[in-house]
């Protein structure tokens, strides 16, 4: 087998491996979207992937119904069931049913449901989790920075201490933190939200780890060059430090935009609640109403889907733009 | 680039500052009503109509406006009362469950919540309301709640199965419906190619036919519980110091389960699966809350039949579930009074028949049934007195957070029973093995009892 085809078939297994995983990856998203345009029946049928078609009949209050034919009664009159409707069966003209099989309307009747609105709680989402996430960025990197660059007593036992925190559940310190935050008066209020997240161990731990592997040359060079602390910091370590930053950055956005248990606490009113308080809405412990939580769902990931892809070129350039070269 | 981190930090102090101030808050809304404050976790489709009700009542007079407020689930509603009530800041009325009732007033011993026993004293509706529910609501002899989205369990029985097994009515007693779930698993399938259901033929195999189980169930200690009082079983000691599970009336109980699994005609399904299952045509019979309905009803593709829990000879009882609604001691005489105001119009006969049939919860007052709203849905709706039928009979689960630790062992041990069986084809050994863990888990109980009680 010559050199070149077994670089071919090389490739084509490697690319084979990848659209596999690719579609294993992106199976959920379908399914999800696939569900959104589903009737409530034709979720729980597990042999019908695509959306069927359905039949609704106007009543006399000009409503819309969906129904269930039963039997033909003659050639082109069928008996029919008005589903979610306590009426007796009707007989109907075949010509008098419309026929239906991608329900859009189930995405208008996902964003109407909840008060005040969607539109409201993407709103919140977005305002907290981009505070969250340049408070917690900025704290993690002078947090780091001090760790590395500094001497002070303790250092070493702060850290320590420091890494300890992450080993208390979130649970556990939901009541002493509402208290605290009661007794300041910013209940119902977005500092809640946002201030007991504006610094977090997992980035501090993260860029203080990166830091250590940065020459020091690079610390001495500058200062012998007069180029103050703050300024080393900001001019020359975190642009070398992207790959980690970029890293904090996605984790403490989507740790913030899929918060659900911390705004619910801290918050009352609805005009204060975020997008997967919406979303919890939809999934009671008596039942779920599947297609218009799918339907929810998809519009509520798309902000991060299109932030995703238009961000896309920036990540992979943090990736390599690092000073590490040889 | 010093310009630029100048004017994201000066852009962040800003947003922050705003999003600090807490928007002023009226204790009077627009029109001069007081404004109270109701904390509950009902969503989706049972919120709307929560709120489409208290809407009615703000309108039906001028002097109090409900504002509820959805707190998601009720663990997170539990957590949020107990802190608030910690930090003194409290809504006027909230929905709970009897533990955190009887946390906030006997274990916590402090008056957190108000002694509405005076109040009940004036009220003719607390008299009217079905014994389960006064006794419920009471708690070392006093009044602290009042009853507010309560149901039962029932079976929901898909028709076609009982039509093609030529079952006249849906079986009324554990037994029967072990037997029915039997004959459904040996006998139906549903075709392929038509998707109908029919009886199982000798060509029938796994390409053109899907076999319909008898039963499905989550592990549940609740349905569990039923079968185990009925036989004549005991939850727990009157003073609440030692449970019975390791009696013959615990076993016989779990037979019913034991016998699904290693029979073959049920299986077990993680969380509310078994609804779906049960949507799905995979599953004929399932027992769940009535208020399943609520969401299961737009799902079915089918025609289905909704009857009470199976009873047994030796005693006829069903244990109720859901939670109460209490007020918040500390709020001043006009704000308490604006709560109970409130409590008072939703206990009416007419308002819990309204919810009653918007909801399938059961309605609370006797009175109810006689309404000619109840009389209708019962009248029109099939099924629709399938769990109202077991109010009379209807008992309840122990109350305080002892048992509720207790009820977590008792799911454990229900599960390793169940998994054992799974694995077990050999019934006799099945049931050895549920002895053993039955004992084991009594065992369990009586010891976290004691320490309740030596606290």
């Amino acid at each position: 087998m010559s050199r070149s085809l077994v670089r071919v078939v090389k490739s084509f297994l490697i690319h084979l491996l990848l659209i596999g995983g690719a579609f294993l990856m992106c199976f959920p998203f379908f399914w999800m979207l696939l569900t959104s345009f589903k009737s409530p029946a034709e979720v729980l049928e597990v042999d019908t992937w695509m959306p069927q078609p359905k039949y609704y009949l106007q009543t006399e209050a000009m409503e819309e119904v969906q129904v269930r034919i039963l039997r033909h009664v003659m050639q082109n009159t069928v008996e029919v069931e008005l589903l979610r409707k306590r009426e007796p069966l009707r007989q109907v003209l075949l010509s008098d049913l419309a026929t239906k099989t991608w329900l859009f309307s189930n995405y208008p009747k996902a964003w109407n449901k909840v008060q005040p609105s969607f539109g409201r709680y993407f709103f919140n989402s977005f305002l907290i989790a981009l505070l969250t996430t340049l408070g917690q960025v900025l704290t993690s990197i002078l947090a780091a920075y001090a760790f590395v660059y500094f001497e002070f007593p303790y250092k070493n036992a702060l850290f320590t201490l420091f890494l300890a925190t992450m080993m208390v559940p979130q649970e556990i310190l939901l009541i002493p933190n509402y208290l605290v935050l009661a007794n300041l008066g910013w209940i119902d209020t977005y500092a809640a939200m946002i201030v007991p997240w504006l610094a977090g161990v997992f980035g501090i731990f993260m860029l203080r780890q990166f830091f250590q592997q940065l020459p020091r040359e690079f610390y001495d060079a500058a200062v012998i060059d007069g180029c103050s602390r703050l300024g080393f910091l900001f001019r020359i370590l975190v642009p070398l430090s992207l790959p980690p930053i970029v890293t904090i950055t996605i984790f403490t956005f989507l740790g913030s935009w899929n918060s659900l248990l911390w705004p619910l606490i801290v918050t009352n009113s609805e005009h204060m609640r975020t997008i997967q308080v919406g979303l919890s809405y939809f999934a009671q412990s008596e039942g779920t109403e599947w297609e218009l939580l799918m339907a929810a769902s998809s519009f509520c990931i798309l902000p991060l889907v299109i932030a995703y892809f238009a961000a896309q070129r920036f990540f992979v350039e943090g990736d390599t733009a690092s000073g590490l070269k040889g | 680039m010093a310009l630029r981190v100048r004017l994201i930090v000066t852009l962040f102090v800003a947003i922050f500052f705003v999003g600090c101030q807490k928007l002023p808050q009226n204790e009077y809304d627009e029109r001069g009503r007081l404004k109270i404050t109701f904390w509950h976790a009902m969503g989706g489709e049972l919120g709307q109509v929560l709120k489409s009700m208290i809407s009615d009542y703000n309108k039906s007079q001028d002097k109090v406006f409900v504002h509820p407020e959805f707190m998601g689930r009720y663990d997170i509603l539990e957590q949020k009362i107990i802190a608030s009530v910690m930090a003194g800041k409290t809504p006027d009325l909230a929905q709970m469950y009897e533990s955190v009732t009887l946390f906030l007033t006997r274990d916590k011993g402090e008056e957190s919540l108000l002694d509405l026993t005076p109040l009940t004293k004036e009220w003719d509706g607390f008299e009217d309301l079905y014994d389960v529910f006064k006794k419920n609501s009471i708690y070392d002899g006093k009044v602290y709640s009042i009853p507010f989205n309560k149901s039962f369990p029932v079976i929901y029985f898909n028709q076609d199965v009982l039509d093609l097994l030529g079952e006249t009515q849906s079986p009324g007693t554990w037994s029967e419906l072990g037997r029915v779930a039997k004959e459904c698993y040996e006998k139906v399938v549903v075709d392929k190619t038509t998707s109908q259901m029919r009886l199982r033929t000798p060509e029938d195999n796994e390409n053109n036919s899907n076999r319909v189980y008898g039963f499905a169930f989550p592990i549940d200690p609740w349905v569990y519980q039923i079968a185990y009082l009925q036989l004549g079983g005991k939850s727990i000691s009157e003073d609440e110091s030692e449970v019975y599970y390791n009696s013959q009336e615990a076993l016989d109980a779990m037979d019913f389960w034991i016998r699904a699994i290693v029979e073959g005609w049920g299986y077990r399904s993680e969380g509310y699966n078994f609804q779906n299952d049960f949507g799905a045509r995979k599953v004929a019979f399932i027992i769940t809350s009535v208020v399943s309905r609520r969401f299961m009803e737009p799902k079915l593709n089918f025609p289905f039949t909704v009857a009470p829990v199976p009873l047994e000879e030796k005693r006829k009882v069903s244990v109720m579930s859901g939670t109460n609604v209490c007020i918040f001691n500390g709020l001043t005489p006009e704000r308490t009074k604006a709560a109970w105001d409130f409590l008072r119009w939703f206990s009416e006969p007419e308002r819990t028949a309204e919810w009653s049939e918007r909801t399938f919860y059961v309605p609370i007052r006797k009175q109810a049934l006689a309404t000619d709203r109840m009389q209708n849905f019962v009248k029109n709706v099939k099924g629709a007195d399938a769990a109202i039928v077991q109010l009379p009979y209807g008992d309840m689960e122990p109350r305080s957070s002892a048992w509720y630790r207790c009820r977590i062992i008792l799911r454990e041990h229900m599960e390793r029973i169940i998994a054992a069986a799974e694995k077990e084809p050999d019934i006799h050994k099945a049931r050895a093995i549920a002895k053993k863990l039955l004992s084991e888990a009594n065992l369990k109980m009586n010891k976290v009892l004691k320490k309740y009680s030596d606290q």
